[in-house]
């Protein structure tokens, strides 16, 4: 016999080298002058959320090279993606990219990475509390969002969930890692659109820019990534009258080592912006670690475009199942003693349902043939 | 030929962001025409905007490129420049007054603008408070916002080491800008006074206390006592900040 639990959260008994909560950010604040934030490998967080059968938005932690140890309070459903983390489960591995029970009192913890940066923990649970300027985000430079005051995840930290119950992520996607995430590489060349401010730079220095290895120097984190290698000399002036600044775009400031502007990057700035990564390319910077190497490659907007939209084709895939309604009611001899209307059935196997008979707690499971 | 309403250029900021531009200086006219034209497309609304940022002389547009084919997002652009209402009959604006003490702890580089500038304080108070600045952009820092119009008599260039964290609330010069930090963050600029109001709070809808396109005028208070009062009132959610229409 189960009993609902009433509290439902997480502890955190680690927090790992950097790991903040976050969602897809907060887009509509930037005229205000505050930062998106929000994931950085945007694909990754994204496929975690439709792995579980979320709302793409539903909030994540994001980790960075080491993750957290987590004890579970509740039993959860989770789902672990981007890096190669080596996630256990109480000193069992788990695998990542599907779906795993967490049962009550078990422990979360990683590994070493074997590739990549940042890993995303999804649940099918939500965070219980209070979004800031309608996101979850976390800004750790601003202390803007997050559960804490803009803070990262401290030990002993403790965060609940929302209530939520007899839901369960749907077993069966057609999530194809080769098809639908970034390849496993060591280095990247990431595709960018020239503009805005390509006219501050002659043909040679674009030229040495596209033709140029950087790379990515320590001083980088979620506002931007600085790169070093050949310098990029402007025409005449390094600055610029303050302006919006794009996800992804490259400023090439005074010493011409150009400056990749992340998530949590200020809503204006003052220098040249030579290109703009393509908006796919960006979990492939995410997922590099200082030291590694990148390259450039041009492309045209329409291209860009194409490749954008074929992504999120690709995408909406991952669990495009239909939902049905189904009905259930429950009776002894004929007496009613309880309807459930309008259960979603996504292309589940079995499911579990509370319920109460004469002041006794049952658990009703369904399965589906 | 009128300088503030050429036509935009609109440059490409990468697959999901356009540049739009409308002039190449850092002018009221210039900048009276990119709200203008941000709010107009605000207003239409298309399904494709994700969000607009107005700067200076030009606006950053986010986009959803599922929602729109790139050559039409250009074409709309350019279409509404042309057939939106450019009168500029509406010339009135929000000035906004801000109480600031100047001076003392509240404003540690007074001095450094007195030997700079050969004024006395009252005279630097006196000018730095007689002037309606307009707010170009809020950006930089969550509510910044970017003033223009500060006296060639207070230009004073930034500290030679700027200082890692500036209290929130400061009020400071720098060359010929102005400005209040809404939140601690690190900064070159000369500090002379500091406001008790909040220029950002995420509680407040919305939470920038001003907004690209308004004035904001510096109101001079007497003593830390005065200070104090209101920021006491502040914190019982008892003070309305000062505001009114104006003619620019």
């Amino acid at each position: 016999m189960k009993s609902i639990n009433k509290n439902s959260s997480i502890s955190i008994i680690d927090p790992g080298i950097f790991s903040t909560i976050q969602d897809l950010g907060r887009y509509k604040y930037q005229k205000f002058g505050v930062p998106t934030s929000g994931a950085l490998d945007q694909s990754a967080f994204t496929i975690g959320n439709l792995i579980l059968g979320n709302d793409t938005n539903n909030p994540g932690i994001e980790t960075t090279m080491i993750g957290p140890k987590i004890k579970f309070n509740s039993s959860e459903w989770i789902c672990v993606t981007g890096a190669k983390s080596n996630p256990k489960i109480n000193d069992s591995e788990i695998k990542m990219w599907t779906p795993v029970y967490v049962k009550r009192n078990s422990i979360l913890s990683f590994g070493q990475n074997t590739w990549g940066v940042r890993s995303y923990i999804l649940f099918k649970n939500t965070f219980n509390f209070e979004k800031t300027m309608d996101s979850y985000s976390t800004n750790t430079n601003l202390n803007i969002g997050g559960h804490n005051n803009g803070f990262q995840l401290l030990a002993n930290d403790k965060i609940s969930f929302l209530e939520k119950n007899d839901k369960l992520p749907p077993f069966t996607n057609n999530f194809d890692i080769k098809k639908h995430y970034i390849k496993e590489q060591d280095s990247y060349t990431l595709r960018i659109i020239l503009g805005p401010h390509d006219d501050f730079f002659d043909s040679n220095n674009i030229k040495k820019f596209l033709e140029s290895e950087y790379e990515i120097s320590t001083q980088s984190n979620r506002i931007g990534f600085r790169l070093s290698g050949e310098p990029i000399k402007h025409k005449s002036k390094s600055d610029i009258i303050s302006e919006g600044g794009a996800l992804g775009s490259i400023q090439i400031p005074g010493d011409g080592q150009p400056i990749i502007l992340l998530q949590d990057r200020g809503t204006t700035g003052g220098y040249p912006k030579i290109a703009t990564i393509s908006t796919i390319d960006i979990p492939k910077l995410a997922q590099s670690n200082p030291g590694q190497k990148i390259r450039f490659k041009k492309i045209e907007i329409e291209d860009a475009i194409s490749i954008y939209r074929a992504n999120n084709q690709i995408l909406k895939n991952i669990n495009n199942f239909e939902t049905k309604d189904i009905n259930i009611q429950i009776d002894n001899n004929n007496n009613k003693i309880k309807t459930y209307e309008n259960i979603k059935i996504n292309h589940q196997k079995s499911f579990e349902i509370n319920s109460e008979y004469k002041k006794k707690k049952y658990t009703l499971k369904i399965k589906l043939s | 030929m009128n300088k503030s309403f050429s036509k935009p250029s609109i440059k490409l900021a990468g697959d999901s962001a356009v540049n739009v531009d409308l002039g190449g200086i850092i002018h009221p006219e210039i900048n009276f025409s990119v709200h203008t034209f941000a709010t107009h497309i605000q207003k239409n609304n298309p399904k494709w905007l994700i969000q607009i940022i107005p700067a200076y002389k030009g606006m950053l547009i986010y986009y959803d490129p599922i929602g729109i084919e790139f050559v039409n997002l250009k074409n709309y652009l350019l279409k509404e420049f042309e057939t939106m209402d450019k009168s500029t009959n509406n010339t009135s604006s929000t000035l906004i007054t801000i109480p600031t003490l100047y001076g003392g702890k509240f404003g540690p580089d007074m001095e450094n603008v007195i030997n700079h500038t050969k004024l006395s304080k009252r005279e630097i108070i006196s000018i730095h408070s007689a002037t309606n600045y307009l707010v170009y952009a809020i950006g930089f820092s969550p509510g910044f916002p970017y003033l223009g119009g500060l006296s060639q008599k207070l230009n004073t260039p930034r500290l030679k080491n700027p200082r890692t964290k500036i209290p929130a609330g400061s009020v400071a010069i720098a060359e010929t800008q102005t400005g209040i930090y809404p939140s601690p963050t690190p900064g070159g600029w000369q500090i002379i006074g500091k406001t008790p109001v909040k220029l950002f709070d995420p509680e407040r809808t919305p939470p920038a206390l001003v907004n690209p396109g308004d004035m904001i005028k510096f109101e001079p208070l007497k003593s830390l006592k005065e200070f104090t009062e209101i920021e006491n009132k502040i914190k019982q959610n008892k003070y309305s900040i000062k505001t009114n229409e104006i003619n620019k």
